[in-house]
């Protein structure tokens, strides 16, 4: 008789192939044929032939980079591995569907195991299309033998089960902590959107600063994650078996361990993490309410700047505004997403300036403001707009409610952003010494380009809104024409460049291409406007009766 | 009966989504002051009615009109003088109750001291004194309801449409919003529009009884009369017999 963790395991599968779900079984099947065949023959091939026929890089080199960019390899790997699946598991808290497995005499390992497993078959199609990059320019320029590769991979599936066993067990823990309260939710929706930023970091670290990261990758402190075992393994297996004469001990100096501890460490390490899991899942899966989310929140005064606004707008609508502002302040997600594009459009221009050596004010202006912008559709559109269907009834029920809704968020949004618009444009003022009608020039333009991105994102959330369901097609597709429209409003000025050039008046584009202030602005200035016929659209759609 | 003595008028009432005719032809007359309770099971097309008749959805065919004001040319009119309590809560999680009423409050144009009191008053009356300041999120769903229906009164409208008011409330709670209901409809004129499948409700507290069943209105009456009519000794049984939702004891069995 099959064991209950296979049914878990199975409908995990299911729910994650969902996608699909009508030819589900040939696609998995034809999606693991054609990945053997990748990682076997076509990976192989295809980089050897860049790597020798079209880069030309000497075997000397590549055997010096090996150690570094396989621990940034499998790095990347692990940090994927590991929190992708917690962000996207903390956005769904499963607390329901434990209390129906519990209830139906199911052991708590075998919750465990069977979620585990059906994760497993998908994020292991993941690895075996991503692994052969890695192992593959190595293996074919050290000519490693068959039997050499096959413990390469075989190190490389050890690393991804044991971290996919990792995050299934945080996941459960941080699940069970945080519960299903209103709180809770909150909490592990903001978590979740601090770790997909977490997940981007190393990519962006290996696009920007790959030398130096391999560099700092080499140091022996790393010595102490899971993912240096795995990678210094990997890269000792290619040397071990190589068939180009290269010496066994040649790497020892670069690499921590000798390869037999990296074998005990990592298997210590798998067993260990296995072990904790099933001993400790009774513990893990118990459900509970934490304080923090079982604790009642209470209002308190209103601060000075609420105060502020009431005393502004002293009629109904500064009521809206007011009530606007604290619910969007109490949310942790809203927050969270603040902070992380804030940060994003902090140091986005000193990333540019590190990988192109330009840091003046027309770029710092452009970057900043196509940031906010970004920052604009993701805070104030997206999730944050309305929590539900049942919300929108009600604002629905009063007379002009969504009009009235939608132009107190727009103030509420406005408001937000004049401290959000100040910080990036405060940072580069004092590190390029700008004087005072360019630090107006600079905060003016942050300004317009966060409204424009926020009135786009409410516009396109009040054209179709998805609420709180962060993981349909819907709020997919809204983002990304949200983002799309964003970027593509800042990139006006080729078209009408080229339409202009077509029809003979290129003279009215080199006008304003030749003056520094009428070139920015027009591509900051299109976007405001842009973001005004989307949600005037977005407001008529939304107060349309079904 | 006179026109102008009439909360709601329903011609031909109908709304489909696609294939599926959710109300079909309804005619319907409620006199100003009445509590009217639409019964019906689950699917019948209750809700549906509710929400074209407060001006939020728009019928597919046919015509109505609350108190007086058109509900396809006049919809702010409508909701205007009606207030609706939806069948789930809508709230807003991060508010506290003060701070919920307070913006239902300012949509429909009202602040200041005179909301401040109301809300006041109405937390006071459900009870909800002591938690004003707590966050929603932290409330019992009986306590979110009773938030919900303090939203519902708040502007005061001349017609209330409740949609299952006491379906997540404990019998006092349940027994409160009884006792509000009648009180408000002595007190104030004020016309109750009930959707509820709650048969001992809708006979305690309403003069009027329409069963719903399909998207038809079957019939319509008071209590008495409608149980008479089906030959009935109760409103649940003359309810069952209506609808005809029997209860087969071997069928029940028969999954084993």
């Amino acid at each position: 008789m099959t064991g209950n963790w296979f049914h878990i395991a199975k409908a995990e599968f299911q729910v994650q192939t969902s996608g699909f779900k009508a030819y589900r079984m040939p696609i998995a099947i034809g999606f693991s044929v054609l990945g053997i065949i990748w990682a076997l023959i076509i990976a192989p091939y295809v980089m050897a032939l860049v790597l020798t026929e079209t880069l030309g890089i000497p075997q000397s080199v590549l055997v010096m980079v090996m150690p570094g960019l396989m621990r940034a390899g499998i790095m990347f790997i692990w940090v994927i591995l590991l929190i992708l699946p917690l962000s996207n598991a903390l956005k769904e808290v499963k607390i329901g569907q434990w209390e129906i497995l519990l209830s139906n005499n199911v052991r708590t390992s075998e919750i465990l195991v069977g979620s585990f497993a059906g994760k497993l078959s998908v994020y292991g199609l993941y690895v075996l299309y991503l692994a052969p990059l890695l192992v593959a320019p190595f293996a074919e320029a050290l000519e490693v033998s068959p039997a050499g590769q096959a413990l390469m991979y075989i190190t490389i599936f050890v690393v991804t089960v044991g971290t996919i066993w990792l995050s299934q067990l945080i996941v459960t823990a941080i699940q069970s902590k945080l519960a299903a309260s209103p709180r809770g939710k909150d909490l592990a929706n903001a978590l979740a959107i601090a770790l997909s930023f977490v997940a981007i970091l190393p990519l962006v670290g290996l696009q920007l600063f790959a030398p130096l990261m391999s560099e700092i990758l080499g140091m022996n402190v790393f010595l102490i994650f899971p993912f240096t075992w795995g990678a210094d393994l990997v890269t000792q297996m290619a040397v071990v078996f190589n068939g180009t004469g290269l010496a066994v001990g040649s790497l020892d100096a670069t690499l921590g361990f000798h390869w037999s501890i990296n074998v005990l460490l990592l298997g210590c390490f798998s067993v260990a993490l296995v072990v904790l899991g099933l001993l400790s899942a009774d513990r893990l899966f118990t459900i509970r309410v934490s304080t923090g989310t079982k604790s009642t929140r209470t209002s308190h005064n209103e601060n000075l700047a609420l105060r502020g606004v009431r005393r502004v707008a002293a009629g109904s609508f500064g009521v809206l505004v007011v009530t606007g502002l604290k619910d969007f302040g109490r949310k942790a997600q809203n927050l969270s997403r603040l902070t992380l594009l804030m940060l994003l459009a902090l140091t986005v221009p000193i990333f540019i300036y590190i990988r192109a050596g330009e840091f003046d004010l027309t770029s710092v202006n452009i970057m900043i403001s196509l940031m906010l912008g970004f920052l604009g559709v993701q805070v104030f559109g997206g999730s944050g707009f309305l929590e539900s269907k049942d919300q929108l009834w009600t604002i629905q029920a009063a007379p002009q409610g969504v009009r009235r809704y939608m132009q107190a968020k727009t103030a509420q949004s406005i408001l937000l952003i004049v401290p959000v618009a100040l910080l990036p444009a405060g940072l580069y003022t004092v590190l390029l010494g700008l004087e005072p009608g360019q630090i107006f020039f600079l905060v003016s333009n942050s300004f317009v380009s966060c409204v424009g991105g926020a009135l786009v994102g409410m516009g396109i959330a009040a054209n179709n809104p998805t609420y709180e369901d962060t993981k349909s097609g819907a709020y997919t597709t809204n983002n990304l024409r949200a983002m799309g429209l964003v970027a593509v409003s800042f990139m006006w000025h080729f078209i009408a460049d080229m339409v202009l050039s077509m029809l003979g008046f290129s003279a009215v584009m080199n006008y304003i291409w030749e003056s520094q202030t009428l070139s920015i602005l027009a591509q900051i200035i299109p976007l405001p406007i842009v973001g005004l016929v989307v949600v005037s659209i977005g407001c008529h759609r939304l107060s349309n009766r079904e | 009966m006179k026109v102008e003595n009439l909360s709601i008028i329903a011609d031909g009432l109908a709304k489909s989504f696609g294939s599926v005719n959710a109300v079909n032809g309804l005619d319907l007359n409620v006199p100003a002051g009445t509590r009217f309770a639409l019964l019906g099971p689950n699917g019948a097309g209750k809700t549906t009615t509710v929400r074209m008749l407060s001006g939020l959805m728009k019928p597919t065919r046919g015509s109505a009109s609350v108190c007086g004001y058109d509900i396809i040319s006049q919809k702010d009119e409508v909701k205007a003088v009606t207030g609706l309590l939806p069948e789930t809560p809508g709230l807003y999680s991060k508010l506290s109750a003060t701070e919920f009423l307070e913006f239902i409050g300012a949509l429909n144009r009202l602040y200041g001291d005179a909301l401040h009191d109301r809300i006041d008053a109405l937390l006071s009356i459900l009870g909800l004194e002591g938690r004003r300041d707590d966050l929603l999120e932290s409330y019992s769903s009986g306590m979110k309801q009773k938030v919900l229906i303090a939203s519902t009164l708040l502007h005061e409208p001349s017609v209330v449409f409740l949609d299952e008011p006491t379906s997540r409330v404990d019998p006092s709670a349940s027994l409160l919003v009884k006792e509000l209901i009648l009180a408000l409809a002595e007190e104030t004129d004020t016309t109750f529009f009930i959707c509820t499948h709650m048969t001992s409700f809708a006979q305690d507290i309403c003069d009027i009884i329409g069963i719903l069943n399909d998207g038809e209105l079957v019939t319509v009456g008071p209590p008495d009369s409608v149980v008479e009519a089906a030959g009935a000794y109760s409103l649940e049984e003359a309810y069952l017999k209506i609808v005809g939702r029997r209860v087969d004891r071997a069928a029940l069995l028969a999954w084993r």
